[in-house]
C-alpha cells in the first residue's frame, strides 16, 4: 500500500486505471484465501517462534506475504538465516520420538 | 444429446447479466439452434421485458415445478425468431420458494427438447444464485470493467469452481476503448492478469442496448451495432467457431475505425 502512495503523490503520474488493477490484486489476494490481515501476523508469529528452532534468523527482514497467480494464492516467506544450529536440532530432544519406533518390531515365529 | 445448460451471472447486479442472456439467446436462435432463456430472479423478473415477451407471459417455472401447468404452457414462443422460448420467472413470490433439487430436476426436464437452456441469474452469492447455477454444465461470468464488478465476479467464480461448473467464461461488458487508450478503464489484460479464466468476448458500450430494451428487440435481431456484433461472436464461439477477439483500441486509426472494421468482418 505504502508503495502505492509513493507513486500517486510522488514522481510520475500513475494513471487510475494501474492503480484499480493494484487495488483489485490486493483485495483479491486476501478475500480468495480468506486469510485476514490478523490471520497472517498471528501465522507471521508462529513461523518465526517454530523457525528459531532450527536457525537464528534476521526477524527484522522477514517478509512474509499472499501472492497471486492465475486462479491460485500462494503464501510466500522469505526469510534472511543468519546462522543455522545444529543439523539435527529440533524441540527439546527428549520429547522428540524417536523416528525408529514407527517401525514395528517384527514377531518372530 | 441434450442440452448444453448454462448459466449466466456475476454477482454483481447491473452488468449485464439479462442483457447478455436475451441477446444470446437470440444470437444462438438465429443460428439455428433450439433455445430456452430462463429467467429464474423470482421476485424481480426482466428476462421478459428485454425480450419484449412480457404482455405474453401466463405461467412461470415456479408453476412448473409445482405442477400447476405444463411445461408447453409455460413456455412463452418468440414469434420473431424460430426456436426460442421464454420460461419466465415468478413475480409475487421469493427466492426460498423452490430448492436447489426443483431446480436441477426443471433443468432436466428442459434438456430434452433443447440444445442450449441459458439461465438467467439472479445478482447476489445466496439461495438465487445457488439455485440458478446448481443445474447448469457451464458458466459465462459476466463484468464490466470496474474494480467493484471484477471483485465480484472473482468471488462467483470461486464458488462456481467450488460447484465443478466448467468451463466458467467470462464476458467483458461496456468496454470502453477510449478509456482503456487512455489509461482510465482496465483493459481485457488487466482483467485477465487478475481473474485468469478464458475470455469468451468484450462487449463496447453501446447505447443501442438502452434503445433495444426500450423497445423489447434484443439487438441480436439484426447486426449492425458493435454491441450486437460483439454479441453474434460470442454466440459463435458457443458454437466452438474460432473468432478472433478484435482489439477495439485500435492504434490504427481509432476507436470508430475499429468499429467499422469490425462491421466489416461481417
Amino acid at each position: 500500500m505504502v508503495s502505492l502512495f509513493k507513486k500517486f503523490w510522488g514522481g510520475a503520474e500513475t494513471s487510475s486505471a494501474q492503480i484499480a488493477k493494484e487495488r483489485l490484486r490486493l483485495v483479491i489476494k486476501y478475500e480468495r484465501t480468506d486469510i485476514s490481515p490478523l490471520l497472517l501476523e498471528n501465522l507471521r508469529v508462529d513461523i518465526i517462534s517454530v523457525l528459531k528452532n532450527y536457525m537464528e534468523i534476521d526477524e527484522q527482514k522477514i517478509e512474509i506475504n499472499l501472492d497471486q497467480s492465475g486462479r491460485s494464492v500462494a503464501l510466500n516467506a522469505s526469510i534472511p538465516i543468519l546462522k543455522v544450529k545444529r543439523q539435527d536440532a529440533g524441540p527439546d530432544d527428549r520429547d522428540r520420538p524417536d523416528p525408529a519406533s514407527n517401525f514395528k518390531t517384527r514377531r518372530r515365529r | 444429446m441434450g442440452a448444453r445448460v448454462i448459466v449466466i451471472t456475476a454477482g454483481k447486479g447491473g452488468v449485464g447479466k439479462t442483457t447478455s442472456t436475451a441477446n444470446l439467446a437470440v444470437a444462438l436462435a438465429k443460428e439455428g439452434k433450439k433455445v430456452v432463456a430462463v429467467d429464474t430472479d423470482i421476485g424481480l423478473r426482466n428476462l421478459d421485458m428485454v425480450m419484449g415477451l412480457e404482455s405474453r407471459v401466463v405461467y412461470n417455472f415456479l408453476d412448473v415445478i409445482e405442477k400447476k401447468c405444463r411445461l408447453a404452457q409455460a413456455l412463452v414462443r418468440d414469434k420473431r425468431v424460430g426456436n426460442l422460448c421464454l420460461l419466465p420467472a415468478a413475480q409475487t413470490r421469493t427466492k426460498d420458494a423452490v430448492s436447489p433439487e426443483q431446480m436441477v430436476q426443471l433443468c432436466e426436464q428442459l434438456r430434452p427438447d433443447f440444445d442450449f437452456v441459458l439461465l438467467d441469474c439472479p445478482a447476489g452469492i445466496e439461495g438465487g444464485f445457488k439455485n440458478a447455477a446448481v443445474g447448469a454444465d457451464e458458466a459465462l461470468v459476466v463484468a464490466t470493467p470496474e474494480v467493484t464488478a471484477v471483485r465480484d465476479v472473482d468471488r462467483i467464480i470461486g464458488l462456481l469452481e467450488s460447484m465443478e461448473k466448467e468451463p466458467i467464461r467470462l464476458i467483458i461488458n461496456r468496454f470502453r476503448p477510449n478509456m482503456v487508450r487512455n489509461n482510465e478503464m482496465m483493459s481485457e489484460k488487466d482483467i485477465m492478469d487478475i481473474l485468469s479464466v478464458q475470455l469468451i468476448g468484450i462487449v463496447p458500450e453501446d447505447d443501442s442496448v438502452i434503445k433495444a430494451t426500450n423497445k423489447g428487440e434484443p439487438l441480436t435481431f439484426s447486426r449492425n451495432s458493435p454491441a450486437a456484433l460483439a454479441y453474434s461472436n460470442i454466440a459463435g464461439r458457443l458454437l466452438g467457431r474460432d473468432i478472433p477477439l478484435s482489439s477495439l483500441r485500435a492504434s490504427d486509426g481509432g476507436i470508430w475505425a475499429g468499429f467499422k472494421r469490425m462491421l466489416g468482418m461481417e
